[in-house]
Formats: structure tokens, sequence, C-alpha cells
């Protein structure tokens, strides 16, 4: 069975075979076609730092890209997609999950920016979850961290209920941020607030291209701007 | 080799373009005479993609938009192919698989839209790609093809007279009659396809579904610009025309199983069958037939921000056909993947 998607935001073909459990990625436009090659890279970065993946697995990731035409071939990773849309009130066990994943690969001088680190870029199984879609991802030292901010700031993104978070939301908010807290003390990292974020994002633009408009980190009014810093700052 | 010796048989009229003396006579286009003299005038000191803006903007994206090949992902190409495409026109997607593939022969009536394509591979920097200025009908192709390429033409197939697609609408005496029922012209023609493939070639066709739920809303088939009559029987449909239009209705379209079986009946042994939307043109997403699911989308119902009526009614019957029922029987486009 094939099903095939176009992204014109990203003028990509997403194909996916569920025969061969394979998914397919192509495009002829330029910019489009760098991001696949990043995407492959990533991938190719990812496998390296999952031993427990199987060879087989891994020996299905594929690339075929020239000026004119790019397509690669990944294979599909052993886990269910949530829903990012979600508050976080519901998906506080899976934004954990991912935070440890994302720690369990990233060392302080070996690591890979994702640069779109969702909940809806992963798959999840009930031990662990895979990261995918690693189109935006850059060997970069600046952004150490930042994909852990942008899960959580994220989650909280679709929490809000016009500028209000309600209390189980402020609950799960705190169990999460309580866990990112923790880590960037450990790595002896300064933790950024929201308005740094935001700037480093809006300073980097080149990074997701045509895809900058739709990160909800960018997305947040500014009341509701006030009321995350107030948070960072009360935790 | 194969393919050069074929060409080697034709007159050469443009490093290119070559040119069947036999069968030429012809004419498909969305354009005038007149028109497309414009275009091939403008290309003599223009970029095709300069001709197009000024002469017809409104048909830039039908031309050069990659999203017209969307759907060739169902090949799986893998580089090596010799590929025909049928009816290749402006190059929609003659362009996008000579850039995936070996070498592309694109074939077309219509002389002035080889000019273009041929214009638009040089500005591209594609050597892999020659034209031959031929009917689809008549012309007899040896057996060396991996892949074939029918989008957007079968149902034209039976029309033999020549067609400026703005006159043809408005047209009331028929300059041209088929003798044969159009099927039996369409099967033909599918058949000589047949022929022309490699053992495992494959087929790619795209065509219209007589049933896109669009056309019981008072949509026009967009072959006739006649409401109903893709729904309604042939044969009325034919009666109707020929004494109310004064012309045949030649520009058959078929039902999802209609139309796998016309192909089985060509000779293609292994049939896959996909439902696309919102049309084959411009495919946002294509499904295995009866293999509709949950990650269906939805089409907008805004228009430059405002919402509108017409998009609130086919999202309605979107959500009621395809997200609830899961009917892609009434899907707009078919898309054909066919192996020898």
């Amino acid at each position: 069975m094939s099903k095939l998607k176009y992204s014109r935001l990203n003028k990509t073909i997403i194909h996916y075979n569920s025969d061969k459990d394979l998914y397919f990625k192509s495009s002829y436009d330029e910019n489009s076609i760098a991001a696949l090659n990043k995407e492959y890279e990533g991938f190719m970065w990812y496998f390296s730092k999952n031993p427990s993946l199987n060879k087989l697995l891994v020996s299905k990731l594929k690339k075929r890209i020239n000026n004119n035409f790019g397509k690669i071939q990944i294979p599909a990773l052993p886990g269910k997609s949530i829903n990012a849309y979600d508050p976080i009130y519901i998906n506080e066990k899976y934004i954990l999950l991912a935070i440890n994943e994302y720690i369990s690969i990233s060392k302080k001088n070996d690591f890979r920016f994702h640069g779109d680190f969702s909940v809806g870029n992963l798959v999840f199984n009930k031990k662990k979850c895979y990261i995918i879609d690693w189109e935006h991802s850059v060997i970069d030292n600046q952004f150490w961290g930042v994909d852990i901010l942008n899960i959580f700031f994220e989650s909280i993104f679709f929490s809000f209920d016009k500028n209000v978070l309600s209390k189980k939301n402020i609950r799960s908010a705190t169990n999460v941020y309580k866990r990112i807290l923790k880590i960037f003390k450990e790595k002896k990292i300064k933790l950024l607030t929201i308005y740094e974020l935001v700037e480093l994002y809006r300073s980097n633009s080149l990074v997701w291209g045509n895809s900058i408009s739709k990160l909800p980190i960018l997305k947040f009014n500014q009341e509701q701007l006030r009321i995350i810093y107030s948070f960072q700052k009360n935790n | 080799m194969k393919l050069i010796n074929f060409l080697n048989k034709f007159e050469v009229k443009n490093e290119n373009i070559y040119f069947d003396e036999k069968s030429h006579k012809g004419y498909w286009s969305n354009l005038s005479k007149n028109e497309n003299l414009k275009i091939l005038e403008g290309l003599k000191s223009l970029s095709p993609k300069e001709v197009v803006l000024k002469e017809m903007p409104n048909l830039y994206d039908v031309i050069f938009s990659s999203q017209r090949a969307v759907a060739a992902e169902l090949l799986d190409l893998k580089g090596h192919e010799i590929i025909v495409d049928l009816g290749c026109m402006w190059g929609g997607l003659t362009i996008p698989l000579a850039k995936q593939s070996k070498h592309v022969l694109g074939i077309d009536q219509t002389r002035e839209s080889l000019v273009f394509s041929s214009e638009r591979a040089k500005s591209e920097n594609l050597k892999n790609i020659s034209f031959l200025n031929a009917n689809l009908r008549d012309i007899k192709l040896p057996t060396l093809f991996d892949a074939a390429i029918v989008n957007g033409v079968l149902e034209w197939i039976p029309e033999t007279g020549e067609v400026d697609l703005n006159q043809f609408f408005k047209s009331k005496s028929a300059k041209s009659k088929t003798k044969n029922n159009p099927k039996v012209v369409q099967k033909k023609f599918l058949k000589n396809v047949y022929n022309s493939l490699n053992t495992d070639g494959k087929l790619f066709l795209a065509i219209e579904n007589r049933y896109d739920y669009k056309y019981f809303l008072g949509v026009n088939d967009p072959h006739s610009q006649t409401l109903y009559t893709t729904i309604l029987p042939k044969k009325l449909v034919s009666l109707y025309f020929r004494i109310f239009k004064k012309k045949e209705y030649n520009t058959w379209i078929y039902s999802f199983n209609e139309t796998k079986k016309i192909i089985e009946e060509a000779g293609f042994k292994s049939v896959d069958v996909y439902s696309a939307w919102p049309d084959y043109h411009f495919p946002e997403q294509i499904f295995k037939y009866g293999c509709l699911d949950g990650t269906f989308v939805l089409p907008t119902i805004r228009r430059n921000g405002k919402i509108k009526f017409k998009l609130l009614v086919k999202r309605f019957f979107e959500t009621l056909l395809f997200k609830i029922l899961k009917l892609d029987f009434f899907a707009p486009a078919i898309i054909i993947i066919a192996k020898k």
C-alpha cells in the first residue's frame, strides 16, 4: 500500500510504502534538495548513536541527490506518532521520554541540532522513542539544548487557552521544566529565557528557510511570552 | 542505441526534435495557433519562463510547477530508465522526469509545444531529452521503453480533429468524426503503449474519475464543458451531443474499476490503482484505491483569508465522503501504475 503527500511549503513529495515500510522523500527544488541532504546526514548521525537499531533497518537509509533532483529513502522506525497539538498535561510523559532520548545521544562535543524537535517529529513505543524528520538539522554548538526547550515551549503553545494556562497544564509544565533545569545545571550550560530563545531563532532563520513561519515558538503573543517568562523566573 | 535507431527514421527539424511526416497532422493546445506563434516569436529573445510570464502568466504553474510530477513518484524510478511521455505538451512531466531517468522521449502532435519544450530543456541544461512530433494514434513505437507516461491524454485520444481548447468548447460543428467507439480507440492506443514497453516496463496513467463527486454537484465535465456528461450513460450523452451540439462525444472517461478493466484488457498484468486529490494535475495527496485512511487532509475553507461558501460546501462533502465514509469511489482523479 502506498500513500503520497505533497508539501507545498517545502516543495517536497513524501511517499510512504507500507509494504516495504519505507518513506521516500523527493524534490526538484534546490533548497528542498539541500534540506533532503541535511535530513540524510541527520539520520546517518542519529543511527550512529543508536546501536540498538538493527543493521538491516539502518542499511535501508539511502540517498540519490544531484543538482536537479533529490530523493532519500528512510526506513520507518518502530513506534507510533503522537498528536503534537495536545496540551502538555496529555503529552508530559512523551516529552520526558523525548528529552531522555535526546540527552542519551547528545554529548556536549558531539551533537547535532535537530531544529524541529517536536512531539510530532518523534515515534514512540512502550519504552523508548525515536527522532525523525531531520531536515533542519545542523552541527552548531551554539544550539546545545535548544531542541529540549523547543519541545517544551511548543507544548506550552498548544496548552494555552487564549492567554491562560490551566492548573493541570502548569503542574505538568513544572515537572518537565524541573527536568530541563537539572540537565542544564549538570551540563553547566546557561538556560535561555523565552525571549532569548525567540531571538536566537530569528537571528538564525536560515536554518529553517521557508519553514520558519510554522514554528510555534515564534507564534506566541506578547502576553503569552510574559506568562512564560514569569514561569521561568518562578522556577 | 535502439532509441537513436528509431528516431533516425524521422526527419530532424531541430537538434532534438524529430518529425514524423506520415502522422504529424494534428493540433491540441490550450492556446490558439496565433497565441502559440507569439510564444515561438518570444522564444527568440526571451527564456521560456520569461515568455510564459509575459504571454500567458495564468499557465505558469501548469507548465513549470514541479508539483505536476508528484504522482510520477509512484513509478519508483531508479535513474536508468528510458521513458516515453505520450502527449508531453510543454514538458510538465517530461522535464522533471528527465532529471531522474536516463532519457525521456516526449511525443506530441503539436509542433509548437515541442519547440517550446525543447527550448525549456536547453534552458535547464538537460541533454537527455528528445522530442518527436507525431500523432499518438498512428505512431508505431518500438519495444524499448521502461516507462510510458499517459498523463491526461487517454480521454483525448479518440478526438481526431484539431483541438484549440477554447474554440473546441464553443464549437457547434464537428470538424471530424470518429468512426469507432471511443473506448475501442483508447484500447488500441493502450495496446500500442503496452507493446512499446520492455518486460516489467511500467505504465503511468492519470485521468479524471467520471464519478468525481463534484460532477454530481453541478461542475462541468472539463472535456466537454457540459453538465452531467460523465455520470450519465455514454450512449445517451452521445445522442444528446449529436442532436444538440452537432458533434460527437468522444472524450470518454471512466470510473476506477472501468479504467482498471480497460488497462487490463490492453494486456497489462499488474494494475495498481490510486485516487488523487484535488486533481491529478497538481496532486497533494494520493492513496491506494480502497485504502483511504485518517490521514486524509481536508481542503481549506478560506481564500485570501476569507471564508468562501463554495469552499465550505466542498469541505462538507469531502468530510462526509472521504473523511467519514472513506468512499474514494467519488475521488476526483485516478492514477494507474501498471506493469507489463
